[in-house]
């Protein structure tokens, strides 16, 4: 039987790795994760909006005319969506995440966003 | 290296990970790759580690390394990963298809290529907690302080277990060693 040490073999790993990974890797990342971040800002702003429409027609409902404009009543004086637009780009990348895991645990607002 | 990056994501995040990935990837992918048969399963795993750092970035405090957390979420998208596809994984062995044949042109010599595929094998046949500690010590250079962190186990346990599987691999590189 031939002598075997651990020292002897080494710590080479006798798997191949595509030729330019390590160098490509990162960019790759980096893309995956602006994508992934494009993602989350859509998805959270769909949560809010879902929220925001939840609010307009329990507003609607109980309050009656309380929220129309008074001057054109047939319209509603607040535009949520633009109001949420302007909210969302603010957020920097950490709020979003934590508002996000905030209406993310919301079952009833998870139901309306399954991919 | 690892302030020096902590503090470039402090002023900009994008700039900070990218250093991050940069010093990382490497010994990350190998960390992932040994308990992993192929490439394509390593570099998804790998990606999807970097995502979740990416995901949970603030909540490091640095009470732990860098270097200590980023491992601890790889091996864990690495186990969660063996667990979602523990069959599959399991006919690739079985088939004898795992990338052992991949072996560098570049390697020095071939009865040399033959028994760093065969230490692979050895390691392979180890329980998962005794691959994960001789991987860490052994390849990695990790210290017991730092695998106790990552793997939430106490130190003693891990020397008994590195101990373990060091006797387990030469049983095993002896028993299939002769027939080179």
């Amino acid at each position: 039987m031939k002598d075997f040490d651990l020292i002897d073999i080494g710590k080479q790993m006798p798997y191949r790795v595509p030729e330019g990974f390590f160098k490509q890797f990162p960019d790759r990342m980096m893309e995956r994760i602006r994508a992934e971040r494009a993602r989350r800002r859509r998805r959270w702003g769909f949560s809010l909006g879902a929220t925001a429409v939840a609010a307009l027609f329990a507003g609607v409902v109980f309050f009656g005319g309380m929220g129309r404009d008074t001057e054109n009543p047939d319209t509603l004086s607040v535009s949520f969506a633009d109001k949420m637009n302007a909210y969302i780009s603010q957020l920097s990348d950490e709020e979003l995440v934590e508002q996000f895991d905030y209406y993310a645990a919301d079952v009833t607002l998870t139901l309306y966003e399954e991919e | 290296m690892d302030e020096e990056i902590l503090k470039i994501a402090h002023v900009d995040k994008e700039r900070g990970f990218r250093c991050l990935i940069e010093r990382y990837q490497e010994p990350l992918y190998w960390h992932i790759r040994r308990m992993l048969p192929g490439h394509d399963d390593a570099e998804d795993v790998l990606q999807e580690t970097f995502l979740r750092v990416y995901r949970h970035w603030n909540s490091f405090k640095g009470e732990s390394k860098l270097s200590t957390w980023l491992y601890k979420i790889a091996t864990n998208e690495t186990l969660r990963f063996i667990e979602k596809n523990r069959q599959t994984l399991l006919s690739l062995d079985e088939m004898g298809r795992e990338s052992l044949a991949d072996v560098p042109d570049e390697s020095p010599d071939d009865d040399n290529r033959e028994r760093l595929a065969l230490l692979q094998k050895a390691i392979r046949q180890l329980p998962e907690k005794q691959r994960l500690v001789f991987n860490l010590r052994y390849y990695d250079e990790l210290d017991y302080a730092d695998i106790s962190e990552i793997l939430d186990t106490q130190v003693e346990t891990l020397k008994t277990n590195f101990f373990y599987a060091k006797e387990n691999i030469k049983k095993y590189i002896q028993k299939h060693y002769e027939r080179l």
